[in-house]
């Protein structure tokens, strides 16, 4: 008896929501839109979400995505106004205390490294690591390296939860995975595999898998198979899940807590995927390295229209948000 | 991009038919106000071509012929034809035709716009670009080229 109960449906945003991302300690959920501002919804009792805080003309566009560092105690925020702005909550609200400038023109994602190492990207078609540098008062940002393999613009970035690997998803169609090596960072691996644009790119909980999302209407699935020359895994295309959305998927989460992906698009719908087998191990050779995945569940109609972002609550096993073009925020509960 | 000598100098205008609603049988009336491809034409035909001073109807971009609807699944496919097959108008006359159905049909509708098969040398690039939704909003936030689309949706 699976099944995706929608908790809450939260009003709020005055235009299209383009983004949502939980704290770390699960205990909030930040949303972004086209209204320029930044809601912050949180459990005011048993299944009763609200808006507890919100940053109204946050930036001077649309707010594209939001993301969490990881403590909890800053928000970053990326805007089609080409800055990068970083909030401070305090007991009165959030408070802007950094501004980070680089960009020549939207900056289309913000994602904060477990290591506390923050990355942006854009339309500029270029790939920002940007690391924190604090004394007592003031922090300043730092831009560590400025990556300009893509050649279209870059969509999202995404850091493994464990390692300061980055991976970067593009208008030209591929992913590419960058890391740091004598404080040079470099291009490690471009997947290539998806035929059309890489809207979303999200790794699993231990870092083995990452999973995209594509105007391809297909959701792939990419692992480790071997190890190049410099020890570097060498990710590849194990899973092609296709045939189930009919219009651009826009967003793919990872359960924290199992191989279950969520993903979101423009035909209004959430599906449910189970992904088998979960074998942890990286070594080298192909064998055994095949996965499947399987349509476990799918709520058309979720939104009244696009849906833009998914994102599993990373604490409370099972709650996903979704937000949306209808303007909609909404909290589901999923029983597997 | 938008002075200079016209690309197209001498482009064919065609008379503008008669509209008339003789073929088009009645979809199912159970439904919710569904629309037909004829309703879709009469939003964008009256659309300003954005270097010359007739319509996109007039220079046969837009045809009713190269609209087609699926009222069951709320999508809406247009075509629209360049003039010539190296228009560089052709994103901007396709962000027209997009930003003019955007505010005339209701928000349950799906809309994708697409040159003809054939009729540009670009075309996949123009059709990837008109139908990435978040090139489209981040354009339609630079206010002139949002003039420039306005200027092209705006009737006579």
């Amino acid at each position: 008896n699976m099944s995706l109960s929608l908790i809450s449906s939260l009003e709020g945003h005055e235009d299209r929501v383009w983004h949502c991302s939980w704290s770390p300690d699960g205990k909030h959920l930040a949303t972004c839109g086209a209204d320029r501002s930044v809601r912050i919804w949180g459990l005011e009792s048993e299944n009763n979400w609200v808006c507890v805080g919100s940053i109204d003309s946050a930036h001077q566009r649309t707010v594209r995505q939001v993301a969490w560092s990881p403590d909890s105690r800053y928000i970053a925020t990326a805007s089609f106004d080409a800055t990068v702005l970083i909030w401070e909550r305090t007991s009165s609200g959030f408070e802007n205390v950094a501004t980070l400038e680089g960009h020549d023109n939207e900056v289309k994602s913000v994602a904060w490294s477990r290591s506390g190492l923050l990355a942006t990207c854009g339309r500029d078609k270029s790939v920002w690591v940007w690391e924190a540098d604090s004394d007592d008062v003031d922090t300043e940002y730092q831009c560590l390296a400025v990556l300009t393999e893509h050649t279209q613009d870059v969509k999202m970035v995404r850091w493994h939860p464990q390692q300061d690997v980055l991976a970067s998803c593009s208008y030209d169609d591929s992913i590419k995975l960058w890391v740091d090596q004598d404080d040079e960072w470099y291009c490690v691996g471009t997947l290539t595999s998806h035929t059309s644009t890489v809207w979303g790119i999200a790794f699993n909980s231990d870092g083995t898998m990452l999973a995209s999302c594509s105007d391809d209407l297909s959701v792939k699935i990419w692992r480790p198979t071997a190890i190049s020359a410099q020890g570097q895994p060498l990710w590849t295309n194990v899973c092609t899940l296709s045939g189930y959305h009919t219009r651009t998927i826009y967003s793919v989460d990872w359960s924290p807590s199992a191989d279950v992906l969520a993903t979101g698009g423009a035909d209004d719908t959430i599906r449910i995927f189970a992904i088998t087998p979960a074998d942890r191990t990286i070594s080298a050779g192909d064998e055994g390295k095949q996965v499947s995945g399987e349509l476990v569940l799918s709520v058309p109609h979720a939104h009244a229209s696009d849906i833009n972002a998914v994102a599993w609550n990373p604490k409370q096993d099972n709650l996903l948000a979704s937000v949306s073009d209808d303007g909609l925020v909404k909290i589901w509960s999923y029983k597997p | 991009m938008f002075s200079g000598e016209l690309e197209n100098p001498n482009p064919t205008v065609y008379e503008v038919a008669q509209l008339k609603r003789d073929d088009l049988s009645l979809e199912d009336e159970d439904s919710i106000d569904p629309f037909d491809a004829l309703e879709i034409f009469e939003m964008i035909r009256t659309i300003n071509d954005p270097e010359h001073p007739f319509t996109l109807e007039q220079l046969n971009v837009a045809q009713r012929d190269l609209i087609k609807i699926d009222n069951e699944n709320n999508s809406i496919f247009v075509n629209f034809t360049p003039t010539i097959p190296h228009c560089s108008m052709s994103t901007l006359i396709g962000l027209s035709i997009r930003v003019k159905l955007l505010r005339s049909l209701p928000k349950r509708f799906k809309v994708d716009v697409k040159v003809t098969p054939g009729s540009h040398a670009s075309e996949l690039q123009v059709n990837k670009q008109l139908n990435d939704k978040e090139r489209v909003a981040a354009a339609l936030e630079n206010q002139s080229l949002l003039q420039v689309v306005e200027r092209c949706i705006r009737p006579k």
